[in-house]
């Protein structure tokens, strides 16, 4: 963060340097207190982890605390991390258990949401505002199925079908076998398809005719 | 991406797509992490989960730790710590000075740094020996504490300064890429850019460079003034840039002599008179550029030794090794009793040297300097550029003798350090 010309004006700035090296030098530079190590994790790796809780837990206000609670909790297990050159995929674990935390907190609060379904309606609001009513309505419904999906489920699900993951990669970021995340990829596909019957701006997604109106 | 080819996978498709377009608000929230995230782990902050997972560790293997830390110890020193401004600093950091004061950098040797107002600099690096300071624009001065084995180094801009205990101010400017450095105390090498390979600046000289206009100056305290009185009296600056010279023209050979400058002869208006205003701006490019579009050879022929030298400056600026030379050697054949020839002729050897790689004609030229004016200004590092040169051309053994003449005559000149090792 570049301080303003008023705050170097007024005192002296400390400022980390940037650092250079592959993700098995940036391991060892966190592990060695680099004070530039830090930034270069959260720079170089943000947008993967983005992606991931963006896609498991859909557009939320409290995006940022995730994010930051995604790579400190990065930051304060590092040693643990037994293959340096394996840091993104780690990563993508580190995300992974902190969406299913938030999820399974939320889920626990679930009660408090029938008192505030406003606060709800805010924490989900695309702000693209190029999409048409309709296609915001549905995206809006996408993660209104997701929400009756036990956590560990809806994880796999949009790891497979909104990231894209190939089905090792699934497995890998949620720290387990490919047999079980096949387990419960079967369970999750059942259950979207079924909730998603309720919600008819989803029929003609689920029918694979439906097309974004963008303005 | 491998998504099913199902309704499902269309379905995540079109999913992904509408977050990808709306990069605003995520972006927002990314900046936002990252400032939350570096403002709580500045201090090594960890979740409650690590700290006490790292205690258990600490507590079952501390006694190994213990004896493998002092292992450590007694084999490798430790490194050099630092305070900034009383706080406890890091390598690797930036620091930038307030405008109302300096910044205090303490080093756990003794050694101190004073990084001036609005000044920014990096400590790069310690080690047991010393530090790798970076002086990134502005200025600082330094206290370096002398031991057997400090080693400390300073860059700014394409210079390194090397240090092994002393007291030096150091200035560089980024902007007009000028470099200067005044010991006060001890010395130090200096290498990079102009200078070229490591040359020695010692208690009480000036090093000056400008890598805009390739030159540099090593002073002494009495060049400073001398220098200081010149520019208030709108005198040119010294010559110390390159100019090519034909030996032919020395003055052995001299046969055709110009009359003195008369105030009949003494410059007036004429068509190209706009360069001497630039050049007494400063201005030596634009000055050249007047000169020459008005006819450089005649310019020559009607200025006086001290615009033939300006002339020789400002065309050496401008890149223009041909037409520097054409001004020095027409101060040379115009004025054979002038006593700037000397400088003509070390200017001539400079750029011979620096710019033509024409180590034996600089060598030549360096010589003619030392012999025309045996006591002028520029003997000295006549005397040294002239080592320099020989050894360069391959005259192992011309190298050799002058280094000896020189070391008789200086012993702690600049050029001391080269002399002695031309004589190893």
């Amino acid at each position: 963060m570049v301080p303003s010309r008023a705050a170097q004006k007024a005192e002296g700035v400390v400022l980390p340097l940037g650092f250079a090296g592959d993700d098995s030098a940036l391991v060892e530079a966190l592990r060695a207190n680099h004070p530039g190590a830090k930034a270069a994790l959260f720079q170089r790796h943000v947008g993967w982890v983005e992606r991931i809780i963006t896609h498991v837990i859909g557009f939320d206000a409290e995006l940022a605390d995730i994010l930051q609670e995604v790579f400190t909790r990065a930051l304060a297990s590092i040693h643990s991390l037994k293959d340096p050159s394996a840091l993104e995929p780690w990563l993508g674990r580190v995300a992974t258990h902190t969406a299913r935390k938030v999820l399974r907190s939320r889920t626990r609060r679930a009660w408090l949401r029938r008192f505030v379904d406003s606060a709800e309606e805010e924490r989900f609001e695309p702000s693209a505002s190029a999409f048409a009513p309709e296609a915001r309505q549905a995206l809006r419904a996408v993660y209104r199925v997701l929400d009756v999906l036990p956590a560990d489920e809806r994880i796999a699900f949009a790891l497979r079908f909104v990231d894209g993951m190939e089905l090792t990669e699934v497995a890998a970021a949620c720290d387990v076998s490919l047999a079980t995340i096949k387990r419960r990829l079967v369970r999750s596909e059942k259950r979207f398809v079924t909730v998603a019957a309720r919600y008819p701006e989803l029929k003609p997604w689920l029918e694979g005719g439906a097309r974004w109106r963008d303005r | 991406m491998a998504r099913p080819l199902t309704p499902l996978g269309s379905l995540g498709e079109k999913v992904a797509e509408s977050f990808g377009q709306d990069g605003g608000a995520r972006q927002l929230a990314m900046a936002q992490a990252e400032r939350l995230f570096l403002t709580n782990t500045r201090h090594g902050a960890a979740s409650n989960r690590g700290k006490q997972r790292t205690w258990a560790l600490s507590l079952a293997a501390a006694a190994c730790l213990l004896a493998l830390v002092g292992f450590v110890a007694l084999r490798s020193p430790a490194r050099l710590a630092f305070t900034v401004d009383g706080s406890a600093g890091q390598a690797q950091t930036w620091l930038a000075a307030p405008a109302a004061r300096p910044m205090q950098v303490k080093f756990s040797d003794g050694t101190q740094l004073v990084v001036d107002p609005l000044s920014r600099a990096r400590v790069v690096d310690t080690d047991a020996h010393g530090a790798s300071i970076a002086l990134e624009n502005g200025s600082l001065s330094a206290n370096v504490v002398h031991t057997s084995h400090s080693a400390w180094q300073l860059i700014a801009g394409p210079f390194a300064v090397r240090v092994t205990g002393t007291r030096f101010d150091l200035r560089w400017d980024s902007a007009s890429q000028r470099f200067s450095i005044t010991v006060q105390e001890g010395s130090v090498g200096v290498a990079g850019s102009i200078v070229g390979a490591e040359r020695a600046v010692r208690a009480g000289e000036t090093l000056v460079a400008s890598v805009a206009e390739s030159r540099f100056d090593l002073i002494n305290g009495a060049e400073r003034l001398a220098l200081r009185a010149g520019e208030a009296a709108k005198l040119p600056p010294p010559v110390d840039g390159p100019a090519f010279g034909d030996p032919a023209l020395a003055p052995s050979a001299s046969g055709q002599v110009a009359p003195e400058p008369s105030a009949a002869e003494a410059p007036g208006k004429d068509a190209a008179g706009g360069w001497r205003e630039l050049a007494k701006q400063g201005d030596l490019r634009q000055a050249f550029a007047v000169a020459d579009a008005h006819g450089f050879q005649s310019v020559c022929d009607s200025a006086t030794p001290a615009e033939l030298l300006l002339l020789g400056d400002a065309a050496r600026i401008s890149g223009r090794a041909d037409r520097a030379t054409e001004a020095l050697l027409a101060l040379r054949r115009r004025y054979p009793r002038d006593p700037r020839r000397a400088a003509a002729a070390f200017a001539l050897g400079k750029v011979a040297f620096d710019q033509r790689h024409a180590y034996a004609q600089a060598a030549e030229w360096f010589s003619t300097c030392v012999r025309e004016q045996p006591s002028g200004p520029l003997v000295r590092e006549a005397w040294g550029r002239q080592i320099e040169a020989l050894r360069n051309s391959g005259d192992g053994a011309g190298a050799q003798r002058t280094a000896r003449e020189y070391l008789a005559r200086y012993p702690d000149g600049p050029h001391a350090d080269i002399a002695r090792s031309v004589l190893k």
